[in-house]
């Protein structure tokens, strides 16, 4: 054998035993929630950087967090995510479908976490599998749980026979998500007062539609416009001592009866599991949607009691959280 | 090889030099040695290292299996394992809906066993959705994570095989779905083990499995996956993966585990995976299911310990590599070392240093052949020697033969010299002798006329002023021509001379005594002398030799000779007393001596000697130190002529300024042919 072979099978040899790291490269994650702002420190935006720390992330070390809200304004979303993407965001994650929507012709990657609906029906992606384009992120079957919170609903008032539903009618996804609650409520004998809401003044409006026509209970299709005004629409429940279901835990825990929906934290976790293979070099249009595999029934008993209202001991066995 | 010693390069310095070409021949002496060197060491290099490489190889190519195999063990058993994990995970899934088929129909409530099922969805979240059949195959009870509980719907299952197959197995797995194309789902549907119990059955999320399978470790890059019966990608670390729905059935893995061979010992070295990476993978089947777990290892970590131990074995190989090449030079210098000092030895002896030995103690047959260099070596300079002093001598011999010849050559020349001188003169002196008589005669008559007219002038009547004037220029004319005939006379006797040296033939040549002719030619030039200056004075002395004998001569030849070469004495010790004084007393002797068929007259005197410049010249025709007007120059070229050319024999001289000078004539007894009619050449 040369010698010239001997060098390289131990220099072959040493490679093996030093494989060069790559330089470390501080990312810039962004985050997008259109009703209420998810700095660092705020409950959303703590829940973001815990998840991206599982996957090495550290803010300060090699990740920088930034966050814009346009408190509920839909026109100011584009002209943000703009500002987002301008001050350097390698991905932004974001709530809800109308800053989907704006997100989709920004050009830098998307992932949605929470509150999209449906993808494929509202025209998002062509399909969960391969969503194409620069979006990807968990999908909500949030429309199709509108009768399990009907039938929760029921459970809770099984005199139940009209159910109010709020929602905002000028955001796309939440009026579909509203039809399909309506259908599957007709389809289950209630039936359905439609208090769409465009505004916050709308509100009174919606409330005062309530006085007048007496639903036996509440559901609110949560958006920003919504969210924005819940503690409005708990008080109201409260003071009517109407039953109401929410689409997410945190408006349980917020002061809301109860809720029933996808795990906030699961959808964050995999959010930023996503957000790891879009730094990593991935497309984001080749990382499939994923569906939330957890669904946890919160009842808020604090509020219940202020109600007088009691909680069925059935529904409360099968509470995953019970709020005290 | 302890006693070795090698003192050639160490007892002489390079800079000695050698006898004639010795230091020659050295210039390719370093490739010489470099050339044997290095042959020597490949050699050595070539053995070593093909024993090393054998050896090397047979290591590396049993260490390569032995890894490989139990690489490949450790996988399987790491397959195993994930595979039984897989298996637990499906089997608890199982074991819980088994509580839900463990009362018959007719006890309890429909609520209750609603409430049951909804705990249970609690409990477990990869269901998604559970279903219960009666015994008859009706479903009475549906609960879902997203949908409306369901109660008695009245669908008929008696005939799907979830129903039927769980009833006649008590366990059915169904196939492996995808919901909305991503989600991977399957049935799972358990019997009770009363038959009136019903079957249970529940949509299970495979997604969870993620949570098992993300957790198996496999080395540090490896990883693991689920493919169902169709090749089909169920659970992987990488989960968007599994949501894409993709088929893992066209990686030869894959395909070769799906054919049948998922629980051999099989490994798909160097496959490359779904994500393009080479990798080393293992199956085993994941019971009770159809499915089959794959263990995948990169092929760089899983050979990373193989490649450390190679390149440390290639590490050890060259440096046993380098030692043997230090060996081999070690063991070369010493093998070459004694052939080198042989060589060197060979060379200087070759070179004609014979005194050179060669001292080599390796005790071998190396050290018998620099002694019989050694031998060889003094054998040569003794032969050397002796042709050394045999060519001296002939040189000696040579460069006496060749004196010899040079000095033959030189009077040779000499005589031919003289030879055409001497007609020369002859002419000449023909030519002047005429003119000559004419003078001495016309003069002679002058002068008696110059008496008459004196004569005549006496009688005559003059005054006396005029008379004393014609005395006077009478007396000038006649003192003129006494010089007139003086000289003449002189002029005539060198013609006289010069007719003398060339003419042909001198008398007879006769048998004579030489001591006579010696002893008259002496008395003759004592007599001739003192005639002519009467204050003359000389000791003559005479050695002749009594056996002297005769020798055939001409008489009057050699008796010029012998006069010639006396007179010459009487002047030369003449000159010297004149010289040195009174107290001087000018000798010459005479001598003969019997030389067998030679006789030697020897005739030496005590005057000036003749200096070398002389010497060279004395034998050339008119060649005189006298003053002018006293000597010809011609004495011993005449001289010379009658010894050499007429008798045949030799005049030399021997001098010595302010001492001495003595003249050897050398006569053979007998006259030599070509000279015995006595003419001169
Ligand atoms: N015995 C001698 N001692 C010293 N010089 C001699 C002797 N014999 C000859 N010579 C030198 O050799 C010269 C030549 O001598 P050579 O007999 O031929 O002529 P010469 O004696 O000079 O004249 P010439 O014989 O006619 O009287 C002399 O002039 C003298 O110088
Ligand atoms: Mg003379």
């Amino acid at each position: 054998m040369r010698r010239r072979e001997f060098l390289s099978v131990l220099g072959a040899a040493a490679l093996l035993g030093s494989k060069a790291d790559a330089a470390p490269r501080t990312y810039r994650l962004a985050a997008m929630n259109p009703a209420f702002p998810m700095p660092e420190g705020s409950p959303f935006g703590d829940i973001i950087i815990k998840a991206m720390a599982k996957y090495g992330y550290v803010v300060g070390q090699n990740l920088i967090y930034d966050s814009l809200c346009p408190m509920g304004d839909v026109a100011k979303i584009a002209p943000m995510l703009a500002e987002l993407k301008s001050r350097g965001a390698d991905a932004i994650i974001i709530i809800g479908y109308p800053t989907a929507v704006a997100a989709k012709a920004i050009g830098i990657p998307i992932v949605a976490a929470v509150g999209l609906g449906d993808p494929v029906a509202t025209g998002l992606i062509q399909s969960q599998a391969h969503p194409g384009g620069n979006l990807t992120g968990i999908s909500d079957v949030a429309a199709m749980l509108s009768t399990k919170r009907l039938s929760l609903l029921k459970e809770l008032s099984p005199k139940l026979r009209k159910v109010a539903m709020l929602w905002n009618k000028d955001d796309l996804g939440m009026t579909q998500r509203y039809a399909t609650s309506a259908k599957s409520a007709e389809a289950m004998g209630f039936s359905v007062q439609a208090l769409g809401v465009a505004e916050p003044d709308d509100f009174e409006e919606a409330f005062a539609a309530m006085k007048a026509e007496h639903p036996d209970a509440i559901l609110m299709v949560t958006d920003s416009l919504t969210n924005l005004n819940r503690k409005r629409v708990f008080e109201f429940a409260a003071a009517r001592k109407l039953p109401a279901i929410y689409e997410y835990d945190f408006l349980a825990r917020d002061g809301g009866l109860m809720s029933y929906g996808p795990d906030i934290g699961e959808s964050f976790d995999r959010a930023a599991a996503l957000v790891d293979r879009i730094f990593k070099g991935a497309n984001p249009g080749d990382l499939p949607f994923e569906e939330p595999t957890r669904y946890p029934l919160v009842v808020n008993l604090k509020t219940a009691r202020a109600m007088g209202l009691e909680i069925p001991p059935n529904l409360l066995a099968l509470a995953d959280e019970v709020l005290e | 090889m302890c006693g070795m010693t090698i003192s050639l390069h160490r007892d002489m310095p390079e800079g000695r030099t050698f006898a004639g070409a010795g230091a020659k021949p050295r210039a390719p002496s370093g490739s010489i040695r470099g050339r044997l060197f290095t042959k020597y060491v490949a050699l050595f290099v070539v053995v070593v290292g093909i024993a090393l490489l054998c050896n090397g190889v047979f290591e590396a190519i049993l260490y390569y299996r032995q890894h490989k195999a139990a690489l490949i063990r450790i996988q399987h058993h790491q397959a195993v394992a994930a595979a039984a994990r897989i298996g637990h995970f499906v089997k608890e899934i199982e074991g819980q809906l088994g509580w839900t088929v463990q009362l018959p129909w007719s006890a309890g409530s429909i609520e209750q066993r609603r409430f049951d099922a909804l705990r249970l969805l609690r409990q477990i979240p990869a269901i998604t959705e559970l279903a219960q059949v009666d015994s008859s195959g009706k479903e009475r009870l549906r609960v879902s994570r997203l949908a409306e509980d369901v109660l008695d719907s009245g669908l008929d299952l008696s005939n799907d095989p979830k129903f039927t197959e769980a009833m006649a197995h008590k366990v059915y797995f169904g196939p492996v779905y995808f919901r909305r194309e991503s989600e991977p789902y399957m049935t799972l549907a358990v019997a009770g083990s009363r038959k009136d119990a019903g079957v249970s059955i529940a949509e299970v999320n495979l997604k969870l499995i993620w949570d098992v399978i993300s957790q198996i470790k496999v080395g540090q890059h490896g990883q693991a996956y689920v493919v169902d019966a169709q090749g089909r990608l169920i659970a992987h670390p990488d989960i968007s993966l599994v949501l894409r729905n993709i088929d893992m059935s066209k990686l030869p893995q894959v395909q070769a585990a799906l054919a049948g061979n998922a629980d051999g010992d099989e490994n798909f070295e160097g496959a490359k995976n779904i994500q393009g990476r080479q990798v080393l993978t293992a199956a085993a089947p994941v019971s009770p299911l159809p499915w089959i777990m794959f263990v995948e290892l990169p092929v760089e970590e899983a050979y990373a310990s193989l490649y450390t131990a190679l390149g440390r074995l290639a590490a050890v190989l060259l440096a046993a590599l380098v030692f043997a090449m230090l060996a081999g030079m070690f063991l070369a210098r010493r093998m070459v070392g004694p052939i080198q000092v042989l060589r060197a030895g060979a060379e200087r002896i070759g070179g004609g240093d014979f005194s050179q030995r060669i001292a080599i103690g390796t005790g071998d047959e190396l050290e018998g052949l620099a002694n019989q260099f050694n031998d060889m070596g003094a054998r040569l300079q003794e032969s050397y020697a002796d042709l050394e002093n045999k060519v001296e001598l002939r040189t000696r011999e040579l460069s006496q033969s060749l004196q010899d010849l040079h000095a033959a050559q030189d009077r040779l020349i000499q005589t031919e010299k003289l030879a055409s001188l001497g007609q020369l003169t002859a002419g000449i002196a023909h030519e002047i002798k005429n003119p000559l008589n004419f003078v001495n005669n016309f003069s002679a008559v002058s002068s008696e006329l110059v008496e008459e007219l004196t004569d005549a002038v006496k009688a005559a009547h003059v005054d006396g002023k005029m008379r004393e004037e014609i005395d006077e220029l009478t007396a000038m004319l006649k003192g003129n021509l006494e010089k007139i005939v003086q000289h003449g006379r002189r002029a005539d006797s060198i013609v006289k001379n010069m007719l003398l040296h060339s003419r042909e033939g001198s008398g007879e040549h006769r048998a004579a005594d030489i001591n006579a002719i010696v002893e008259e030619s002496l008395n003759l030039a004592y007599h001739g002398a003192r005639a002519e200056r009467p204050g003359f004075n000389v000791t003559l002395e005479r050695a002749y030799d009594p056996a002297a004998g005769t020798v055939d001569l001409y008489p009057q030849e050699i008796t010029r000779v012998l006069l010639n070469l006396i007179s010459n004495g009487f002047y030369a010790s003449g000159k010297r007393k004149a010289r040195v004084g009174d107290g001087f007393e000018s000798t010459l002797r005479a001598s003969t001596k019997n030389l067998g068929d030679q006789v030697e007259i020897r005739i030496r005197d005590n005057g000036t000697g003749i200096p070398k410049d002389v010497r060279e010249k004395m034998f050339n025709p008119f060649f005189t130190t006298k003053p002018a007007g006293e000597g010809t120059g011609l004495g011993l070229s005449m001289s010379h002529d009658i010894v050499v050319k007429q008798h045949g024999g030799r005049i030399d001289v021997e001098t010595e300024p302010d001492a001495f000078t003595e003249f050897i004539i050398t006569l053979p007894r007998t006259l030599p042919a070509q000279t015995d009619t006595g003419g001169r050449p």
